[in-house]
């Protein structure tokens, strides 16, 4: 951690064709309350000529007061052999003394962290309701030979959606629950959120949740520095970004507090607390916010209950159940003494980005 | 090339690895029988294995290979 700072200052960061990490992210690990100035937060390979090809990132955390890790990016060069990445995963386990975290993995990750047979796997189900049309956003990605008439399929988007202003209208339903909105969360948050978070291993308190409201990973475009896009892999710049938390209320009762974020087109609730019976009321909340923001496409959530409400909801134009693959070292688990371990959508590294 | 030959390459290179000269391998030791093979040496193995007969696993072969004979085969795959 101490040689973060080291890194960021160095030839082969400022000149080097790949970096292993963004100043906004080292800005954010060197904040992290559960982190400790000893903790490896990067391992990285080079090769014969000083060039990475090669990082695996560690977010430090605590369960319990056990300290351990959830793994923050992993990746080596196209054409690396695979012995390099297998030795960057090793080091990373090795480091934290095998109590490790992995959340939102690829299909392709989580067969070798299955494989490896250290970890209990568990893949969850959530929600995705496009309520407006994505051509734009979706399309390009799955066909890239449709890249070039992107702009077509903006105005194609912009058509279609016209279309549904009508919808929208016709959407009566409001939240019934008064609703507090804030950036940072309190001591009556962290006692709210403690009759929710028993069986999570990625459980987090105000002051966690305040530090990464305050130490997003991501930036606009125009506060952007430059040649840092170009030689990360993962997300560094956005052309929209914001974070917020609602409390709900049932009367004077606190009955939910949702964490939600806006990237880009896509609305998610990376975490949720509220009792099953308010999930239709809340629900009801995000429709009106989909309804009034006409610019968000999507939303994603993977609590089971809003989920259950949101399917409920008939002004999706497309409903999708998508997987989210997370592991648990069973050393981790064993010390912790969570049975059955209940991942949310924000846990590890999710909510920063 | 010849499977006794591949297996007999096999296992120069891994008892190199582990520090052992005088153990006998078949093709059913598993890496876990082997004192001194651990994930590192295992990497190495890996390693040494495909600079000498020229091919290249993927993350999901190594992670495959338990035992002497589940290299052979995936060497001899390789070179089929």
């Amino acid at each position: 951690m101490a040689q973060l700072a080291d890194y960021l200052n160095s030839s082969e960061f400022a000149n080097g064709k790949t970096i292993a990490i963004t100043p906004l992210r080292a800005a954010s690990q060197l904040k992290n309350p559960k982190a400790s100035g000893s903790d490896i937060v990067l391992n990285i390979a080079f090769d014969e000529n000083n060039e990475i090809i090669g990082y695996i990132g560690a977010l430090p955390h605590k369960v319990n007061d056990i300290k351990c890790a959830w793994n923050s990016c992993w990746w080596v060069k196209p054409g690396t052999p695979a012995q390099i990445s297998m030795k960057l995963l090793f080091m990373f386990i090795d480091n934290w003394g095998k109590k490790v975290l992995f959340s939102e993995m690829t299909p392709h990750t989580s067969k070798i962290i299955e494989k490896l047979g250290f970890c209990k796997n568990l893949t969850t189900f959530g929600f995705r309701g496009y309520f407006r049309f994505p051509l734009a956003e979706v399309l390009p990605q799955k066909k890239p030979f449709l890249k070039p008439i992107a702009p077509l399929l903006v105005l194609a988007d912009k058509t279609l959606n016209f279309g549904l202003n009508l919808r929208d209208v016709l959407i009566r339903d409001k939240c019934s629950l008064s609703i507090e909105k804030t950036d940072l969360l309190n001591n009556a948050d962290d006692l709210f959120i403690s009759k929710f978070d028993m069986h999570s291993p990625g459980k987090r308190n105000s002051n966690d949740f305040n530090w990464i409201s305050q130490n997003p990973w991501l930036i606009e475009p125009e506060n952007a520095q430059p040649r840092i896009s170009n030689r990360y892999y993962f997300s560094y710049q956005t052309q929209r970004f914001e974070t917020a938390w609602l409390r709900f209320f049932d009367k004077q009762k606190q009955v939910g507090l949702v964490a939600y974020s806006i990237r880009n087109n896509s609305l998610k609730l990376p975490y949720v607390y509220c009792e099953k019976e308010y999930a239709y009321e809340i629900s009801n909340y995000f429709l009106t916010l989909l309804k009034t923001d006409k610019r968000i496409t999507s939303l994603t959530t993977f609590h089971n209950a809003l989920t259950e409400a949101f399917k409920q909801q008939h002004c999706f134009l497309y409903k999708l159940t998508i997987p989210k693959y997370s592991a648990i070292s069973k050393q981790l688990l064993s010390e912790c003494k969570i049975d059955s371990p209940i991942f949310q959508m924000g846990d590890g590294d999710a909510i920063f980005t | 090339m010849t499977h006794d030959h591949t297996f007999n390459k096999v296992s120069e290179i891994i008892l190199k690895n582990v520090g052992q000269t005088k153990l006998n391998l078949n093709r059913n030791t598993l890496s876990s029988d082997v004192d001194g093979w651990g994930s590192l040496q295992h990497i190495m193995i890996i390693s040494e294995i495909e600079e000498t007969f020229g091919i290249k696993f993927d993350f999901m072969e190594i992670l495959e290979m338990k035992s002497v004979g589940d290299i052979c085969i995936a060497i001899e795959k390789q070179n089929s």
